[in-house]
């Protein structure tokens, strides 16, 4: 069965959902918004879907657009007012957050503001917009598009956001073209879930600025036929194909 | 008392009311429903801004401002291009400490908004929600002048607060607006409503004027809000006007590397946002681009 990386990144997002799961999408939502479609058709009906930016709660579409602001996604079961949609985050109404990020380190901490140091930095990022809102989002998706030691780091430049302060087994899920990280059974680091298919312990190793917790690890399962079936129909496949990975 | 939102061309609306050197907010999100034209007549009458602060997320509209040296300070809490990468003048200017930076985060932002629209003077926040400020930076260890501690009179608990946004100016876009200034949204508000109320002086530039606004209107800015417009179709282009035409794909791209040197954004100054916004017009061909992108009402 042929399926590319951008595929599988989709499926283990879709997996972990469960039924009943309210999701909040954000910025760049092709692969989150191709998870919760996938996992609604995968036997978990009742996962919703808030899309961050337009406010639409349960979009009537398939292939999300690549931008939450995106009109495509109005309308749905409802539309709110952004701001009430960040009011529901705060609140505790939601259930799992898609982010990106441009560090994670071993402790779980993400960062979307500077690279180097704050006042001359070697990059300045867009800055840390939703990632604080793992502040009352039990759950986090992290999604990467490139697996690199300067993403995977012991240690981030700026704390945009502390996804393993409440110590959660379940509060992190970090899925890259390479492997999947989640917690470690003290929920206080970062540790290593599973490399994909064909990749290398060493590989991710290598690509990983601080050494891994392989105690738990295994292979991420390929996709079945059922998986890519459901896939496929929730989002146009060549944009999958075709999606952007280091 | 009422007022009725003067209608005044695109250029006299940036000459005659909006304020050099003050706290100028910009509504939309992302590159959808953000008031492109007004940018970019700043850009051509070269207003300083003493505080720039961008819609939540902030994209091509805060970058051209930065990118044309006007701005001292923004406040932001997030500031790029989405898909399209990096916001460059934004980039340069603050790894090159030539900007003033007040980082916030969302609910911080979202929240400080919420509160300049309702007239109050902070927000809290929920407590324990942000990482506390140590050995590594975080928004509230860089940003002090916005995020402060105070005790909560009612359970002596230590909170976080955070300043309300109070702009100077607000410039907004929307689809419709009536002739009281009612502003009529087709698709999504954003945030419009919050920082247009949070604004002592709120400027809209929209699609096109009607007697009435339609039943169908997904949000209203009521016009005792407004202070002036203009009418401008396609005024958001290279944005998104949802209700009326999508993002243009191919001029986002274009601006994204223009955005990332300062000879090739000289370039995009002289060359396309030019000395008019007829000129911008014609070097892009927006007409024809909007009609290969015209959308319907959601």
């Amino acid at each position: 069965m042929n399926y590319s990386r951008a595929e599988l990144m989709a499926l283990v997002m879709a997996r972990a959902l469960r039924d009943g799961d309210v999701v909040v999408c954000g910025t760049n939502a092709t692969l989150p918004g191709a998870a919760y479609r996938t996992a609604q058709r995968l036997a978990k009906p009742r996962v919703a879907a808030l899309i961050g930016a337009s406010g639409t709660l349960d979009p009537d579409l398939d292939g999300a657009p690549v931008s939450g602001g995106d009109q495509a996604f109005i309308p749905g079961r409802a539309t709110l007012d952004l701001g009430t949609g960040v009011m529901d985050q705060l609140r505790g109404f939601i259930d799992v957050i898609f982010l990106g990020a441009l560090q994670l380190d071993v402790e779980g901490r993400i960062n979307l503001a500077v690279i180097g140091d704050y006042a001359r930095p070697r990059l300045r990022g867009p800055g840390s917009i939703g990632l604080s809102m793992v502040g009352s989002v039990p759950r986090c998706f992290l999604f990467f598009e490139s697996h690199d030691p300067r993403v995977f780091v012991p240690r981030v430049d700026f704390v945009s956001g502390e996804t393993l302060r409440r110590g959660a087994p379940d509060a992190l899920l970090v899925v890259t073209p390479l492997a999947v990280f989640g917690p470690a059974p003290d929920g206080r680091r970062v540790a290593l879930r599973s490399v994909h298919p064909g990749v290398s312990f060493e590989e991710v190793q290598a690509r990983t600025g601080f050494p891994l917790d392989v105690a738990a690890a295994s292979v991420t399962p390929a996709p079945s036929e059922a998986e890519l079936a459901a896939l496929r129909a929730s989002v146009d496949g060549r944009r999958l194909a075709d999606y952007p990975l280091g | 008392m009422g007022k009725v939102a003067r209608q005044l061309s695109l250029e006299a609306l940036v000459a005659e009311c909006v304020p050099r050197d003050a706290v100028l907010a910009l509504g939309g999100l992302h590159y959808h429903n953000t008031p492109m034209a007004l940018v970019r007549e700043l850009v051509r009458q070269q207003v300083p801004i003493a505080t720039l602060v961008p819609p939540l997320d902030g994209s091509l509209n805060a970058d051209q401002l930065i990118g044309a040296d006007l701005v001292a300070e923004v406040q932001f809490a997030y500031l790029g291009l989405e898909n399209f990468g990096l916001a460059g003048r934004f980039r340069a200017a603050a790894e090159a400490g030539r900007l003033r930076l007040r980082d916030c985060e969302e609910a911080g932002f979202t929240l400080a908004l919420r509160a300049g629209a309702a007239g109050l003077p902070f927000a809290a926040l929920p407590t324990d929600f942000l990482p506390a400020p140590g050995a590594l930076p975080t928004v509230r260890g860089v940003n002090p002048r916005d995020y402060a501690e105070l005790v909560n009179p009612f359970t002596g608990a230590r909170e976080v607060v955070i300043r309300a946004i109070t702009p100077d100016v607000a410039l907004l876009h929307c689809q419709l607006v009536d002739a009281r200034g009612n502003c009529g949204y087709l698709g999504a508000p954003f945030l419009d409503l919050d920082i247009a109320r949070a604004a002592r002086v709120c400027l809209v530039q929209a699609e096109r004027a009607v007697p009435r606004l339609p039943d169908h209107c997904r949000a209203v800015l009521p016009g005792y809000v407004v202070d002036a417009c203009c009418v401008l179709p396609g005024g958001a282009h290279p944005a998104s006007s949802h209700g009326c035409y999508a993002e243009d794909d191919v001029a986002l791209a274009d601006y994204a590397r223009a955005s990332r040197s300062d000879a090739d954004f000289a370039r995009y100054r002289v060359e396309t946002i030019g000395d008019s916004e007829a000129h911008y017009r014609r070097a892009l061909d927006v007409d024809a681009r909007l009609a290969s992108l015209a959308r319907t009402p959601p």
